[in-house]
């Protein structure tokens, strides 16, 4: 292309374009409980103000923009990438000029002869061969039977899948069929191509004929319209860019001038992740429909021997290209890029993996020891992985993406033993984009005073998906034993209680509606209290939240003084404990309240078994009776910052202790109230 | 690698091929739209053909099988009612010659009904305007109707050569055929266009329309004939039924018998293009909402 392009006579002229697509919020919009009537009114009420759409009509909150104005001609003969943050914009778009839909606003002029990719890749009619198909699908663009025929012809040594056009449809892979269908439209006589994905050829063969026919298409004064998941790609094959932000034109011009120009934008929409420009209908069923379904047995498999083509002539050429990103976005993790490979791993293959420990060998060559690894570690005096609970430390991750176009959202989660359930998670913020096959060190790094001296199960876990795909699948997990050790640096498990501070007690007169025996756990402030009771399993609770325990017990004689502790002791024996800082004077008999609260995230990440002694007597020192309380609690992180998650749960096992002593005995008695 | 490709259209002219405008109410402009996208009818109708019968032994035979066995078990039986016997016309030729009209719509509201879901693949990957697919949808009922007028014609060549009787109208009377073949088809599409819009939202729809074709059958003079109904109920039939009229037209244009009051037959033609074009009107408005409201 010239540098005087815009003299070239427009092969397309947009002018004015708008549209508007359903928006998702519209879902919730109820207008009756039965689904069909309300289906049925939702219709009737937007077909009739459909001319006013935008206007101000009823229905403009079910609707949304996705092209707001966009007028633009564009030259024949040239390689046309459409580019927006998102996708929404330049789907419609490209599905406009493809006549796929029609526009809500504006007018598309085409000066020749066009068609779009996803009207040739029809395919309605399972039992009816490849080429039946493709000569149905492209005589509704409006192409001659002879001229389709004549295409057909060049399509085996376009695609080199000329086998499987006489096969029936249901017999054939769908990436057979996408190629098959990419081929056709190259070969047919066509002046306009609209591809929504220029990614989209599966076979070597295609691929390598699509990307020669791409950069010819100039020289046979085709044009093509292209857009993409990976922005890279459009790049790479397109000689103008049409750049759309938030539904409206932003620029048009050639690669070269637009690519520094507008770098943030390009930046931005290589990876931000796309949303679906179409909501999927889901396919409801119809058991008496004799034509429904007629796509349900399409092979889908790919064919053996073809695979094994397919993996052979994919070579492996490292690049070793070694890049470390700081990605500002999230404080606790970022990624180091390893080691790129510009390999597109097996077609079969899942999206990513962690070396397990089956993959040691090879994850040493790459830096990499065992499965995780431990930056800043005090290894003591065992072998375990440890790390001081005061200081925090890295965890590595090594992972081997094996498709392009990845997004990652790697995730930690620390289970102490014995605990069933995860108690600190530490996620990263947002997805890392990892555009071709490489191997990654992810590093995470776990804050200080978060983990209570004990040992976990670290779960590193990694969700991934694909391009725009909305799901994120579980695609990697693996497991390491870590000890955390406590602020000395050394683990002993059977270290007295460390008194963390006093907490804050009081005591007072029980009321009527306190629950009975137990103890009990609440939000400090709380109007409702008591939400927990001892009645087994585990509460669950959140380390950024103050606790409160307390409990009730009776006493019977006036005259006594009351002292209490409370301890939290993890199953490895660690405890800490908050003392009562001076004895309460009890001077009339009766039911009283205790209770204590556990400033916020004093307590480390762990199971914890929470005890309250309870020492009543004439004086202090000369008990007379104890009362001793115990629960279950996990102090857990449901996110780095501190959720605003409220209590869950309950705690376990009260044990009510009386130990009389026979002197005392006739001046004091504790007992318990019976639950209502 | 890469296949030869041909030589591109020529750009000297700079009229533009197409132009692709946003979804009209107007129904003329809806019209040239039609005329615009009429290739899109061809891979339709063969869309509808195609699968009625596809993984089946006996293939195309099914449309003969499925069309005269339950007219040949009605001749069989009501032949021998002699009330029912018309006066001057066999009565295997009197039921066929009113099968052949009524089955067009008989067979086409149910089907049609189904039409705009059976072809969602059609709107995902192509813009036409969706009355189309209606009118698509009617091609299966035409093959059937093309069927019984041979079976008709093969039976008046049957009682020619046999009994020595032709049983045929004046010539000029058989070009009103295609003109009732056309109000018929009229009516059918306009029918089917507001019921495969209700079915996309509600399924009742089918079940109504199967109750409703089987009392219209009982009110349409296919298997009896106008004589036999009070003087009354044959006036009701004939101005409130557009079918009757039709058919009695029909048989009275093909075999020279039929009961035809023109005020009736002018009414009933006036009837088939209002509903027709009620029919159109629906689609036309409720076209562009189908893909907001995300029924296609």
């Amino acid at each position: 292309m010239t540098q005087d392009w815009r003299r070239q006579p427009a092969i397309v002229e947009i002018s004015g374009v708008s549209k508007w697509v359903a928006s998702p919020r519209a879902v919730n919009k109820r207008y009756h409980q039965n689904e069909a009537l309300n289906t049925l009114i939702e219709l009737m009420e937007v077909g009739l103000n459909a001319g006013r759409l935008g206007k101000g009509s009823p229905v403009d909150a079910l609707i949304e923009k996705v092209l707001d104005d966009v007028s633009v001609k564009i030259p024949r003969g040239c390689v046309v990438g459409v580019i927006d943050v998102g996708g929404r914009s330049k789907s419609a778009l490209l599905e406009i000029v493809g006549n796929v839909q029609l526009a809500n606003q504006g007018e598309v002029r085409l000066f020749g002869r066009s068609a779009s990719l996803r009207q040739v890749n029809l395919f309605s009619r399972a039992h009816a061969t490849c080429r039946q198909n493709l000569v149905s699908s492209a005589r509704i663009v409006g192409l001659s039977r002879a001229k389709i025929e004549y295409a057909l012809q060049h399509v085996p040594s376009f695609s080199g899948l000329g086998q499987y056009l006489d096969l029936p449809q249901r017999r054939v892979p769908k990436w057979v069929l996408l190629d098959l269908g990419i081929s056709l439209l190259c070969c047919l006589e066509l002046d306009l191509l609209v591809i929504e994905e220029c990614d989209c050829a599966t076979s070597q063969k295609v691929k390598r004929s699509w990307r020669e026919f791409v950069r010819r298409a100039p020289e046979m004064d085709k044009t093509l319209l292209i857009g993409g998941r990976r922005t890279n790609s459009v790049f790479e094959l397109s000689t103008h860019l049409l750049l759309l932000k938030d539904g409206r034109l932003l620029d048009f011009g050639p690669v070269k001038e637009l690519r520094e120009q507008h770098a943030d934008f390009l930046r931005a929409a290589a990876v931000t992740p796309m949303k679906n420009a179409r909501i999927e209908l889901a396919e409801d069923e119809d058991e008496d429909d004799e034509e429904e379904g007629e796509n349900e047995d399409v092979v889908t498999s790919m064919d053996p021997i073809l695979a094994s083509e397919a993996e052979q002539s994919q070579i492996i050429h490292p690049r070793k290209v070694w890049t470390q990103v700081r990605l500002d976005y999230n404080p606790d993790l970022f990624v180091q890029t390893a080691e790129v490979h510009s390999k597109p791993v097996g077609l079969a293959s899942s999206l990513c993996r962690i070396q397990g420990p089956t993959r040691a060998a090879t994850a040493a060559e790459n830096g990499a020891s065992q499965l995780l690894l431990l930056s800043t570690t005090d290894s003591g005096s065992s072998s375990e992985p440890s790390l001081r609970g005061a200081v925090g430390g890295r965890l590595v991750i090594p992972v081997e993406t094996l498709v392009s176009n990845l997004r990652l959202r790697p995730e930690l989660e620390f289970t102490c033993v014995r605990s069933k359930g995860p108690l600190l998670r530490l996620l990263a913020d947002q997805d890392i984009f990892v555009s071709d096959p490489s191997r990654l060190l992810i590093e995470a790094h776990i804050p200080p005073n978060r983990l209570a001296p004990e040992r976990y199960i670290v779960d590193a876990l990694l969700g991934a998906a694909q391009g725009a795909s909305p799901q994120r699948l579980l695609c990697a997990r693996e497991s390491l034993k870590l000890r955390v050790l406590d602020h000395e640096g050394a683990h002993s498990a059977e270290s007295d209680c460390d008194l963390y501070g006093s907490g804050v007690w009081w005591l007072q007169r029980a009321d009527r509606d306190d629950p009975g025996d137990g103890l009990f756990l609440s939000l400090p402030g709380s109007d409702r209290e008591a939400i927990a009771r001892t009645q087994g399993g585990v509460a669950r609770v959140d380390r950024s939240e103050d606790l409160q325990f307390s409990t009730v017990f009776a006493v019977e004689r006036a005259e006594n003084e009351i002292s209490a502790w409370l301890k939290l002791t993890t199953p490895t024996g660690h405890s800490v404990g908050y003392r009562m800082p001076s004895p309460e004077r009890i001077t009339q008999p009766g039911d009283y309240r205790l209770s204590v609260i556990v400033p916020r995230q004093e307590l480390g990440c762990s199971l914890f078994r929470v005890t309250m002694m309870i020492s009543i007597g004439a004086e202090t020192r000369n008990t007379a009776a104890k009362v001793r309380c115990e629960g279950l609690i996990a102090v857990e992180n449901t996110s780095d910052r501190g959720s605003e998650s409220s209590l869950t749960g309950t705690l376990c096992a009260m044990e009510l202790e009386q130990r009389w002593s026979a002197q005392y005995a006739d001046h004091v008695a504790v007992a318990t109230r019976t639950p209502k | 690698m890469i296949a030869r490709c041909h030589k591109v259209t020529s750009l000297a002219d700079r009229r533009p091929v197409l132009v692709l405008a946003p979804a009209s109410s107007d129904t003329l402009t809806y019209f040239r739209r039609i005329w615009r996208n009429r290739h899109v009818m061809g891979p339709l109708c063969h869309s509808f053909l195609s699968a009625t019968y596809h993984a089946t032994i006996l293939g195309a035979w099914w449309l003969v099988i499925r069309s005269l066995l339950p007219t040949l078990g009605l001749i069989a039986i009501f032949q021998h009612v002699k009330s029912l016997q018309p006066q001057t016309i066999p009565y295997p030729l009197y039921v066929i010659s009113g099968t052949t009209l009524w089955m067009i719509l008989a067979l086409a509201v149910p089907k049609g009904t189904r039409c705009l879901r059976i072809t969602r693949r059609f709107h995902l990957h192509m813009a036409f305007p969706k009355i189309m697919v209606p009118f698509a949808s009617i091609s299966l009922s035409l093959v059937h109707a093309l069927i019984f007028l041979i079976v008709l014609i093969g039976g008046i060549t049957y009682y020619y050569y046999v009994y020595g009787v032709l049983y045929l109208a004046p010539l000029w009377r058989l070009s009103l055929l295609p003109i009732i073949l056309l109000l018929v088809v009229l009516l059918t599409t306009g029918i089917i266009a507001v019921t495969s819009i209700l079915f996309l939202v509600a399924r009742d729809i089918r079940m109504v329309m199967l109750f409703a074709i089987q009392i219209w059958f009982y009110f349409t003079p296919v298997a009896y004939p106008l004589d036999i109904l009070p003087e009354v109920w044959r006036t009701a039939v004939l101005y409130a039924n557009p079918m009757a009229s039709l058919i009695e037209l029909g048989r009275w244009s093909l075999l020279g018998e039929g009961t035809v009051e023109w005020p009736a037959v002018i009414t009933s033609a006036g009837v088939c293009l209002l509903v027709f074009w009620l029919g159109m009107r629906v689609m036309v408005r409720l076209e562009p909402a189908l893909s907001l409201v995300r029924l296609l």
